[in-house]
């Protein structure tokens, strides 16, 4: 089994400092969502976490090893941005073999969700698409650790249900953490929920903690 | 090794096959030479990495790191490559 330890992350904008000496771990099997509202440093937590934004101060560690560079970060972890991020002109099929191992490749290739795009490159894909391909990467990568940010925008339900399902069979090699506004969808494959606000992370047990932490409308 | 070479190479693919044809193209305007061509070479390198990566596809570091290469990194590279280059030519 494997452990992600994130302590002491630290970041400022200017004179504003989004996250306050934050604290969240991981390990293999389990998922842990991220909510918060608009702006509250979820994505920018992530960053730090995957190495492409640095914190003013942070300490992260997977297993024993400390991660201070990026190539430290390779295999450990994965991250999915919010945008689009796949080079255009590379067949789908040929990303397949550079994010995935030999036995997660041959997995991926048999799925129905990515089976209509092999053949295309990531410029030929829908927004929706491109969605679809570049999470499925991500979760099939041969990283120990993934983060997902926002992997739900742009799906359809029934995509998002089978994306449910596919995270929930990888998590006998991998640990997760996922942030995304679709509240309900996170905290129904989550192990335990944290909430991003005034730049502290507070643990949730149930929608009630959300509406008094103002996430939640009252009328929910 | 080989995975990282593949990735390096999709990343470079859009810079070198223009930075090699300006390369010739401005170097031819003043009388071809090689040293001429790796000076500019030297130039047009990291300017197309600024042009395509830093303003155009600023979203694609994300797929490079995810295979350890930091933004960082990929400009130490450029600017190694081109300064090789220019060094190399001025010997031949």
């Amino acid at each position: 089994m494997n452990k992600l330890h994130v302590d002491s992350v630290t970041k400022f904008f200017d004179e504003n400092k989004i996250l306050k000496d934050i604290y969240i771990s991981c390990e293999t099997g389990k998922v842990i969502g991220l909510l918060g509202r608009n702006g509250t440093g979820k994505s920018t937590l992530l960053k730090i976490i995957f190495g492409t934004v640095k914190g003013d101060s942070q300490f992260i560690k997977v297993d024993d090893k400390v991660l201070q560079h990026q190539m430290d970060r390779k295999g450990r972890i994965a991250y999915l941005p919010q945008y689009s991020f796949l080079p255009k002109g590379i067949k789908i099929k040929k990303l397949i073999s550079l994010f995935c191992t030999q036995e997660n490749s041959d997995k991926l290739f048999k799925l129905e969700l990515i089976k209509p795009f092999l053949n295309e490159t990531s410029g030929n894909l829908s927004g929706g698409e491109k969605k679809i391909v570049e999470v499925l990467l991500i979760i099939f990568s041969d990283s120990k650790f993934i983060l997902l940010d926002e992997p739900f925008n742009a799906l359809s339900p029934k995509i998002i249900s089978e994306i449910q399902k596919i995270i929930k069979e990888q998590l006998k090699q991998k640990g997760i953490i996922i942030s995304d506004h679709r509240f309900q969808e996170v905290l129904d494959i989550s192990d335990e929920a944290y909430m991003l606000s005034d730049g502290y992370l507070k643990q949730i047990k149930d929608l009630k903690e959300l509406q008094q932490n103002n996430y939640l409308p009252k009328s929910i | 090794m080989m995975k990282n070479l593949k990735i390096l190479w999709i990343f470079y693919l859009k810079l070198l096959i223009p930075a090699v044809l300006f390369s010739i193209l401005m170097d031819s305007q003043f009388g071809f030479s090689l040293s001429g061509f790796g000076l500019c070479f030297l130039v047009f390198l990291p300017s197309l990495h600024f042009l395509i990566y830093e303003l155009r596809l600023k979203n694609e570091y994300t797929f490079y790191a995810n295979f350890g290469f930091s933004r960082q990194f990929l400009w130490i590279t450029t600017l190694s490559f081109g300064l090789i280059i220019n060094i190399s030519t001025k010997f031949l």
